[in-house]
C-alpha cells in the first residue's frame, strides 16, 4: 500500500482501510469501527488509557464475532 | 479547499493587554508582510499568546507552570475590571468566500467560550483546522527543532509538513499492536496459558478413558473421537458379567448405579477386602499414569536456566525499586511542569544534556528484565514438570498432606510473579524424590493387590477389578464431556485473539511503511527549497547543504550536512553555530509552510531573528517579502512578524507603505494602561486624556497624556526624519520624553543655524520659547524626576494644548486643498 502525497488524510485512510479489508474484513471492521477511540485528532498522541478503551471495544467486538460464528445468541 | 488569512485581531483583557472597553485592534494586509514593532515589555508576546489561546485554547508559558502556581489564573489581565479576556479574529478567504469572524472569550470563572458572530457553524472545529505547527512560531521553536532528538524531530516534522495526523495515528496503532498491551488488555497471554493447561488436563483425561476402556473391554478400538463406541464397548463388557447383567441390562455404563453394583458383589463375598482391592486397583492405575519421565525433570531444569537469566538481567540493572523510581523520574522530566529537562528530579544535579533519553535507556534495561520475568511466569504456568509435581502431590495414593505440598506455595508465588530460582531448584529436587516415592508406593500397592487377589475368589477379583475400571471410565468420560466444550470455546477465542494480533500487527506495519514513504516524499519535496532558503539566509556563509532523512522503520528524522567544507554527511546539530542552526530551522519551517495546503494561509513569527545579526535579519525579511509572500508568489503565505529589534524597526519603517509591506508600531503602558497601534490611536489617546482630566481624574488622565505626548513626538521625529542619536533610544524609560524633545529642538536649532530651516520664524520662536518649555516645565520634568509641584488637571489640560501647538509648529497649510500637512523634512515641504 502506498499513500499518495496529493491525497487528503481521509483519502489515504480510505486506502489503508481498503488494504486492511482485503487482509481480514472482519478484523478491519472492528479496527475502523473503533478507530475514533484512539482520538487521533486530539492535541497529543493517545495515552495508555485510550489504548485500553480501544482494546476493550475490540474485545467486545471479537466476543460478538465468536458468538455469531457459533450461533450463540446469549 | 478554501484557505484563510488573518485579517484582523482585537484583544482586550488578555495577559498584558488591559484595554478596558477599548480593545487593541490590529489590521493585517493579506498580500503584504505585516510587521509589528514594540519595545520590550509593551505587549508583543501577549499578542502572540492571544492568537495561540484562540487557536489552541491554552497559553504554553502558563501551561508549563506547576499546578501550584495556578498558571490558568494569569490568562486574564489582572487589572481588567471585568476579569474577562476577549479575542476577536477575522479570517479572510483566498477564494472570495465570506469572512469568518470568531470570538474567543475567557471568563473570570475560567470558562472558554468560542462563538462566531459571522455565523460560522462549529467555530471550535474551524480553529482546530488552523492548528498547524508553522502557524505560530517563536524563537524557541526554531531553536528547538535542531537540538531535540531525532525521534522528537521526526514527530515535530510530521506535524510541520502536515503529517501530524499520520504520526498520531501511527503512535496510536503502535500502542494497540504492542504485545504487552494486547496481552494485558485482551488477556491473550493468560488465555494462552489456560488453554495449554486445559489441553494437557484433557489429554490426561483422554488417556485415563482409553486405559480404563482397555482394561474393561480389551485393548484396541478405543479413540476419543469415537467415544460413543467406547461407551458401548464398556457397557457390553459389563453386561457379559452375570453378576452385573441385571443392573446393566437397561442402562449404559454412564448411568450405571455403581453403589448398587458394589453391593451386589459384596452380597456374593468379600466385603472389606473387596473394597480395599478396589481402592488399590485405582491407586495402581493412578500411579502408573504419573511416571516422572526424564523430560519432566529436564523441563524444570530449563525453567531454572531461565530464572538464572532473569536474575542476571535484574542484577545488571540494580534493585527492583529503582525501576519505579526511574519511571517516576521520567514522568517528571517529561511533564509540562518540570522546569529543566537537564536536571535530575531526584538529586537535582544538572547534566550536560536532556535526562529523558538516559532514563529511557535505563528503563528499557529494566523492561527487558521484566520481560524475562513475565516469560518465566508464563513458562511455569504451562510447564509439564510442574504439572507432574502437582499431580503427584495431589494423588491420594501418595498420601501427602496439604501442608507438605510444595506446589501450593509455589503456585501462589508464580501468580504474584515472585518466583525465585531457589524455589525452582527445590521443585526439581522434590520431583526426583517424589518419583522414588511413587515407585515405592506403586510397588507396595501392586503387592497388596496381588495378596488380596490371592485371598479372594478369582471370579470376584476379576469382577471387582472390571467394575473399578468401569467406574474410572465413567468418571473420566464425565470429566471429559464437561471440559471438552469449555476448552473448545477457549481455543476458538484464542484463535480469534491471535487472528486479531496478526491482523493488527500487519496493518500497523503496512500503515507505518506507507507513512514513512509519504514523509520521505514530503521531505524530498521540500529539500531543495530548504537548501536554497538556507543559502539565502546565510549569504556569505559557508556553502553547506542541510539534508533531512527519515530512518527506516522509525519516525526519526536525521538532520545532516551534505557538504561541510568538503566533508560529507556530518551532524548539523554538532557543527553549526546557534545562528546557523536557527537559519536551518527557519529554512525548514518556511520551506514546509510554503508546501502546505491546509486551511491556514498565514504564519505568525515572534522574535524569530533573535540570534541573527542585522545582515541575516534583512536577508530573512527579504526572502519573506520577495519569495514567499502571498502577492509576490501565487502560492505564498501571509506573514505577520512581531519584533522588538531596533535595526529591523528601521527596515520596517523604510518599507512601510509600500505595496508589499505593512508596518505597525505599538505604544502603551501594560499591564494597567492601554496598548495601541500608534498611527491609529493617537487621537483616541488625546480624547481619553481630555475625558479623564476634565473629570478631574488626574491619576488616570496623566498616563494617557504621557502616551499622547510620546506618540506626537514620535510622529514628528518620524515624519520629518529628525535625526535621533542612537543613545537617546537606549536611555532609561523615564528620560524618553525629554530626550525626544531635546532631539527635536536641537535639530531645529541646527537647521536654523545653517539657514536651511523650512519652519517660519514664528513657529521656531513658539517652539523654542513657549511650547517646549511649557511641556517640559509643566509635565515632563516633574514626570521624569518626581520633583516640583504636583500636577493639577488644569495644568495638564494646558499641556495637552501645548502638545498640539508644538506639533502645529511643524506643519503648513497645503494651498491645493487647505489641509494642514507636516513638512517633509526640516529643510523642505
Amino acid at each position: 500500500m502506498e499513500f499518495k502525497l496529493d491525497n487528503s488524510f481521509n483519502d489515504n485512510l480510505a486506502l489503508f482501510k481498503a488494504e486492511a479489508e482485503q487482509n481480514d474484513p472482519e478484523c478491519a471492521k472492528i479496527l475502523f469501527d473503533n478507530l475514533h477511540l484512539l482520538d487521533v485528532t486530539g492535541e497529543a498522541a493517545p495515552g495508555r488509557a485510550a489504548i485500553g478503551k480501544f482494546h476493550e471495544a475490540v474485545l467486545n467486538a471479537l466476543d460478538a464475532l465468536q458468538k455469531a460464528a457459533t450461533g450463540d445468541e446469549s | 479547499m478554501t484557505r484563510y488569512f488573518l485579517g484582523e485581531l482585537a484583544i482586550e483583557g488578555f495577559r498584558g493587554i488591559n484595554n478596558d472597553g477599548d480593545p487593541l485592534v490590529l489590521r493585517f494586509k493579506v498580500d503584504a508582510v505585516n510587521s509589528i514593532h514594540a519595545p520590550n515589555g509593551v505587549g508583543k508576546s501577549s499578542i502572540f499568546e492571544a492568537i495561540h489561546f484562540a487557536i489552541y485554547g491554552n497559553v504554553p508559558r502558563l501551561k508549563a507552570l506547576q499546578d501550584a502556581e495556578q498558571g490558568d489564573g494569569y490568562v486574564v489581565n489582572k487589572f481588567h475590571p471585568g476579569q474577562q479576556a476577549t479575542i476577536d479574529l477575522i479570517f479572510k478567504s483566498d477564494d472570495g468566500t465570506p469572512d469568518i469572524t470568531i470570538k474567543v472569550t475567557r471568563a473570570a470563572n475560567g470558562a472558554r467560550v468560542v462563538t462566531s458572530p459571522s455565523g460560522r457553524p462549529h467555530p471550535e472545529q474551524f480553529l482546530a483546522t488552523l492548528q498547524e505547527d508553522f502557524v505560530l512560531v517563536d524563537y524557541g521553536r526554531f531553536a528547538k527543532l535542531i537540538d531535540i532528538s531525532a525521534l522528537e524531530r521526526g514527530r515535530s516534522f510530521a506535524s510541520l509538513v502536515g503529517l501530524s495526523r499520520y504520526s498520531k495515528l501511527r503512535q496510536a496503532l503502535d500502542g494497540a499492536r504492542r504485545t504487552q498491551n494486547i496481552n494485558s488488555d485482551l488477556g491473550l497471554s493468560a488465555l494462552d496459558v489456560e488453554v495449554k493447561t486445559n489441553e494437557r488436563a484433557l489429554s490426561a483425561i483422554e488417556r485415563r478413558i482409553i486405559a480404563a476402556h482397555d482394561e474393561v473391554a480389551g485393548a484396541g478400538g478405543a479413540a476419543i473421537d469415537k467415544l460413543a463406541g467406547a461407551k458401548t464397548a464398556v457397557t457390553s463388557a459389563l453386561s457379559s458379567i452375570a453378576l452385573l447383567k441385571p443392573l446393566v441390562s437397561s442402562e449404559t455404563v454412564m448411568d450405571l448405579d455403581f453403589d448398587a453394583a458394589e453391593k451386589a458383589i459384596e452380597k456374593e463375598e468379600g466385603g472389606e477386602a473387596r473394597r480395599k482391592l478396589d481402592a488399590l486397583t485405582t491407586a495402581v492405575a493412578s500411579l502408573s499414569a504419573t511416571t516422572v519421565a526424564d523430560a519432566d525433570v529436564a523441563d524444570i531444569e530449563r525453567l531454572v536456566g531461565l530464572a538464572k537469566r532473569r536474575d542476571e538481567a535484574v542484577r545488571s540493572v540494580g534493585a527492583h525499586a529503582l525501576h519505579a523510581l526511574l519511571r517516576n523520574a521520567l514522568a517528571v522530566v517529561t511533564g509540562a511542569d518540570w522546569h529543566d529537562p537537564n536536571q535530575c528530579p531526584v538529586c537535582e544535579a544538572k547534566g550536560d544534556g536532556p535526562l529523558k533519553p538516559k532514563l529511557e535507556a535505563k528503563i528499557a534495561q529494566y523492561d527487558a528484565a521484566v520481560e524475562l520475568d513475565a516469560e518465566l511466569v508464563n513458562e511455569i504456568a504451562t510447564a509439564a514438570g510442574i504439572e507432574k509435581l502437582r499431580q503427584l502431590e495431589e494423588a491420594a495414593a501418595m498420601a501427602i498432606g496439604t501442608g507438605d505440598r510444595l506446589h501450593i506455595a509455589f503456585d501462589l508465588a508464580a501468580k504474584k510473579g515472585e518466583v525465585a530460582t531457589a524455589d525452582l531448584e527445590k521443585i526439581r529436587e522434590r520431583l526426583v524424590g517424589l518419583e522414588k516415592q511413587r515407585k515405592e508406593v506403586l510397588e507396595r500397592a501392586q503387592q497388596e493387590a496381588a495378596t488380596l487377589q490371592g485371598q479372594l475368589p478369582p471370579s470376584l477379583v476379576q469382577v471387582t477389578r472390571t467394575l473399578s475400571f468401569a467406574k474410572q471410565f465413567r468418571d473420566a468420560v464425565v470429566e471429559f464431556e464437561a471440559a471438552a466444550p469449555m476448552l473448545r470455546a477457549k481455543q476458538d477465542k484464542l484463535k480469534l485473539l491471535n487472528r486479531w494480533k496478526t491482523f493488527i500487527t500487519g496493518a500497523v506495519q503496512s500503515f507505518a511503511d506507507a507513512e514513512a514513504a509519504l514523509a520521505n516524499e514530503r521531505i524530498a519535496e521540500i529539500q531543495t527549497s530548504c537548501q536554497d532558503l538556507f543559502g539565502r539566509f546565510v549569504r556569505g556563509g559557508p556553502d553547506v547543504k542541510p539534508t533531512l532523512s527519515r530512518a527506516q522503520n522509525s519516525e526519526n528524522v536525521d538532520l545532516k550536512l551534505a557538504n561541510f567544507f568538503g566533508l560529507q554527511d556530518l551532524s548539523a546539530r554538532a557543527l553549526l553555530s546557534e545562528s546557523y542552526r536557527n537559519a536551518v530551522a527557519s529554512a525548514i519551517f518556511l520551506a514546509t509552510a510554503m508546501k502546505h495546503s491546509g486551511v491556514p494561509r498565514f504564519m505568525v513569527l515572534d522574535d524569530v531573528t533573535s540570534s541573527f545579526d542585522a545582515g541575516h535579519q534583512f536577508a530573512l525579511m527579504d526572502a519573506l517579502r520577495t519569495l514567499m509572500r502571498y502577492g509576490a508568489v501565487p502560492d505564498g503565505l501571509q506573514f505577520i512578524i512581531l519584533s522588538h529589534d531596533t535595526s529591523l524597526e528601521k527596515y520596517f519603517d523604510k518599507l512601510n507603505g509600500t505595496t508589499d509591506w505593512h508596518h505597525q508600531k505599538l505604544q502603551g503602558m501594560p499591564p494597567k494602561g492601554r496598548l495601541m497601534v500608534s498611527a491609529q490611536e493617537v487621537d483616541r489617546l488625546k480624547a481619553q486624556a481630555q475625558q479623564h482630566l476634565n473629570a478631574g481624574q488626574i491619576d488616570i488622565g496623566a498616563p494617557f497624556l504621557r502616551q499622547y505626548l510620546e506618540c506626537k513626538l514620535a510622529q514628528i521625529i518620524s515624519r520629518l526624519v529628525i535625526p535621533v542619536p542612537p543613545d537617546y533610544a537606549t536611555r532609561g524609560d523615564r528620560r524618553t520624553l525629554s530626550t525626544y524633545i531635546e532631539a527635536i529642538t536641537e535639530a531645529v536649532t541646527l537647521y536654523q543655524a545653517a539657514g536651511r530651516c523650512v519652519m517660519s520664524a514664528q513657529q521656531i520662536s513658539d517652539l523654542q520659547n513657549h511650547h517646549a518649555p511649557s511641556i517640559v516645565g509643566n509635565f515632563v520634568s516633574h514626570y521624569e524626576t518626581g520633583a516640583g509641584t504636583p500636577f493639577n488637571a488644569y495644568a495638564l489640560l494646558g499641556v495637552l494644548q501645548s502638545i498640539d501647538d508644538l506639533a502645529g509648529c511643524f506643519t503648513y497649510i497645503d494651498p491645493t486643498n487647505g489641509q494642514k500637512k507636516y513638512y517633509r523634512q526640516l529643510d523642505r515641504r
